[in-house]
């Protein structure tokens, strides 16, 4: 690994000072982080050590409004009752990363501002891919089973984190923190595609932390994920949805993982379920409408059957509540 | 359509325009034939557009060839906008289901047909320029790259009116539809742009270099005699086959 500057702030403005050296970059748990920087992925001259910084890891209840700390581990969120009962997609969701071990490291933040897994950009030998400041897409043209079905321009990295599928269910809000001070970003813009710039999958700027992640309790909500292996693999379709109203649907929120390169919300999905109720028939079509306008490659359509089918499966168990 | 670009005799134009055209070209009008247009759009005929030297390139674009990648328009805005341009994409990918992927891209890529790139034509006659009131729109006389100088345009929208070529449709990347000129306003920045070539740009036309199926024909693995974006000479025989 190539050296680098190690640093440990205590606060959160101490870390936003460090982090605006060119090349910095924020750690939390180091699981995603660390295996960048072995491989040489993207320049990294200065680690800004967060886990210095108290008071970043709590799990609450702030009247009504569930409050998590960017620096809670995932286990940690996994295994809250609070989470379970009030917010059950994300616990789901957390509980289902990768392997015990990364989720005792693996932080919040960290699986919100993770890089993508393609296994091109993940190839130290590719250096002209576009996550790597390159000018070229292997995956268009190329093996395209873990890629974007949706959204895709230039690159068609998909977002890998499971949490992030579940809090855009939910609505959430993200706390963020910069030189200017602090703001909250919605989780519906929070991530960006490569059409507004393929080198940053968050809005987050060099020198900006999530500091929190805001969730409103209440309304059920499930996350299921299908991957090839039952644990220490990532999506290749997640689905999180999130219905409000008790006989007649409200608000429908259904986000789709892994299959493009932000959370991908099923909004005709959605605004077809307002005002029904979740009966057998409604589910097919609503399931049926997630996967409109989809545009595989060359080896991901079968993301759309699974789409279609999580989708089903996620509203058949809110049917349930 | 391109009757447009025949100048007609017989016509002639206002002396005050041509006295301003002369000063916004400069020698070229001088040294060119002036032509004159009035009445030829079908509105208020103040324009004479001057016989300019042709554009040496603009980016012909293959429908058949397109899988709807978007590089094309992602590199395009990252590129202007690197060097303090719109970012804007000045090439668009409108979704065209009518259009058929080549034999051997539809082979394997059987889920990614029905794009249609377009751009600016680079007009052998750039009816865009000469009513601009900056002298924004110009045309360089070294290579005859049609482009507008940023800095001075004043969004006035003059080009976009004289622009003959329509750009309407859906946009393949939001599904939305577009219903301009291949002069296309940007209402962030309150400046119209169009394709400029990349002037300026080592290496010509970001998207000529980047897009993947050219990438790819040019490595010989896909078999085509000529690229999905390809530069060649604005000839009025070439304008009248472009998309
Ligand atoms: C084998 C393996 C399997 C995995 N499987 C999954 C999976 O199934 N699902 C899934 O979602 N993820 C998976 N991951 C990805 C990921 O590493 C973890 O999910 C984890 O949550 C990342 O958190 P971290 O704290 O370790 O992040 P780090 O590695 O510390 O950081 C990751 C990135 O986020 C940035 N960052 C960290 N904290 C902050 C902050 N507070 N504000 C701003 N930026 C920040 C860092 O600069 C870095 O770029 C897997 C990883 C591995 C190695
Ligand atoms: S999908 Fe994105 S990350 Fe993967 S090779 Fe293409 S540009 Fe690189
Ligand atoms: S880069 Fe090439 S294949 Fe991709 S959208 Fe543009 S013209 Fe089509």
């Amino acid at each position: 690994m190539k050296g680098f500057e190690y640093t440990r702030p205590t606060s959160v403005q101490e870390a936003v000072q460090l982090l605006s050296a060119q090349n910095a970059r924020a750690l939390g748990g180091g699981t995603d982080l660390l295996g960048i920087m072995k491989d040489a992925l993207l320049p990294t001259d200065r680690v800004v050590d967060l886990k210095g910084i108290q008071g970043l890891d709590h799990i609450k209840d702030d009247s009504g409004t569930l409050a998590i700390g960017a620096l809670a581990r995932l286990n940690d969120i996994a295994a809250s009752s609070l989470v379970a009962g009030k917010a059950p997609a994300l616990a789901q969701a957390a509980s289902l990363v990768a392997s015990p071990q990364i989720r005792n490291m693996g932080t919040l933040g960290g699986n919100l501002a993770q890089k993508v897994r393609c296994w091109y950009f993940r190839d130290a030998d590719r250096t002209d891919c576009y996550k790597r400041n390159g000018s070229y897409c292997y995956a268009v043209l190329g093996a395209s089973d873990l890629h974007a079905v949706f959204d895709g321009a230039a690159c068609f990295a998909v977002h890998p984190s499971d949490t992030a599928t579940a809090l855009s269910a939910l609505d959430a809000t993200v706390v963020v923190a910069g030189p200017k001070g602090q703001r909250t970003v919605p989780i519906a813009s929070f991530f960006v595609g490569p059409d507004t710039d393929y080198l940053r999958e968050t809005v987050l700027a060099p020198d900006e932390i999530i500091t929190e992640v805001r969730v409103l309790l209440g309304a059920p909500s499930v996350f299921l994920k299908a991957a090839p292996r039952r644990s220490i693999d990532f999506a290749r379709t997640s689905v999180g949805a999130q219905v409000i109203g008790t006989n007649v649907i409200q608000t429908a929120r259904i986000a789709l993982g892994a299959v493009a390169p932000t959370p991908h919300r099923a909004t005709k999905a959605e605004a077809f379920l307002e005002g029904k109720s979740l009966a057998p028939d409604v589910i097919a079509q609503a399931a049926e409408l997630a996967a409109d306008g989809a545009k595989p490659l060359a080896s991901n359509a079968y993301k759309i059957p699974l789409i279609k089918g999580l989708v089903r499966q996620a509203l058949t168990a809110l049917s349930a509540r | 359509m391109s009757d447009r670009d025949i100048p007609r005799s017989g016509e002639t134009a206002p002396e005050e325009a041509l006295s301003r055209r002369r000063l916004v070209f400069g020698g070229l009008a001088a040294a060119g034939v002036v032509a004159a247009t009035v009445g030829t759009f079908g509105r208020a005929a103040t324009a004479v557009a001057a016989r300019q030297p042709l554009s040496d390139k603009v980016v012909v674009t293959d429908p058949t060839l397109c899988v709807g990648c978007l590089a094309c328009e992602v590199n395009c805005s990252t590129w202007h906008a690197s060097v303090g341009r719109s970012g804007v994409p000045r090439i668009r990918i409108l979704a065209t289901p009518e259009v058929k992927l080549q034999t051997q891209l539809a082979s394997y890529l059987p889920g990614r047909t029905g794009f249609s790139p377009s751009t600016c034509r680079q007009c052998p006659t750039p009816w865009c320029a000469p009513n601009c009131p900056t002298d924004a729109l110009r045309v360089d006389p070294a290579t005859g790259d049609r482009y507008i100088s940023e800095t001075e345009c004043i969004d006035c929208g003059k080009c976009e009116v004289d622009c003959p070529v329509e750009w309407k449709g859906t946009l393949a990347r939001t599904s939305l539809p577009i219903d301009s000129k291949r002069v296309i306003r940007d209402a962030t920045n309150n400046v119209y742009v169009k394709c400029d070539l990349c002037i300026g740009r080592q290496g010509g036309p970001i998207c000529v270099e980047r897009c993947p199926v050219n990438v790819a024909i040019r490595a010989g693995y896909v078999k085509s005699d000529h690229l999905a974006l390809d530069l060649r000479p604005s000839t009025q025989e070439q304008w009248e086959k472009l998309v």
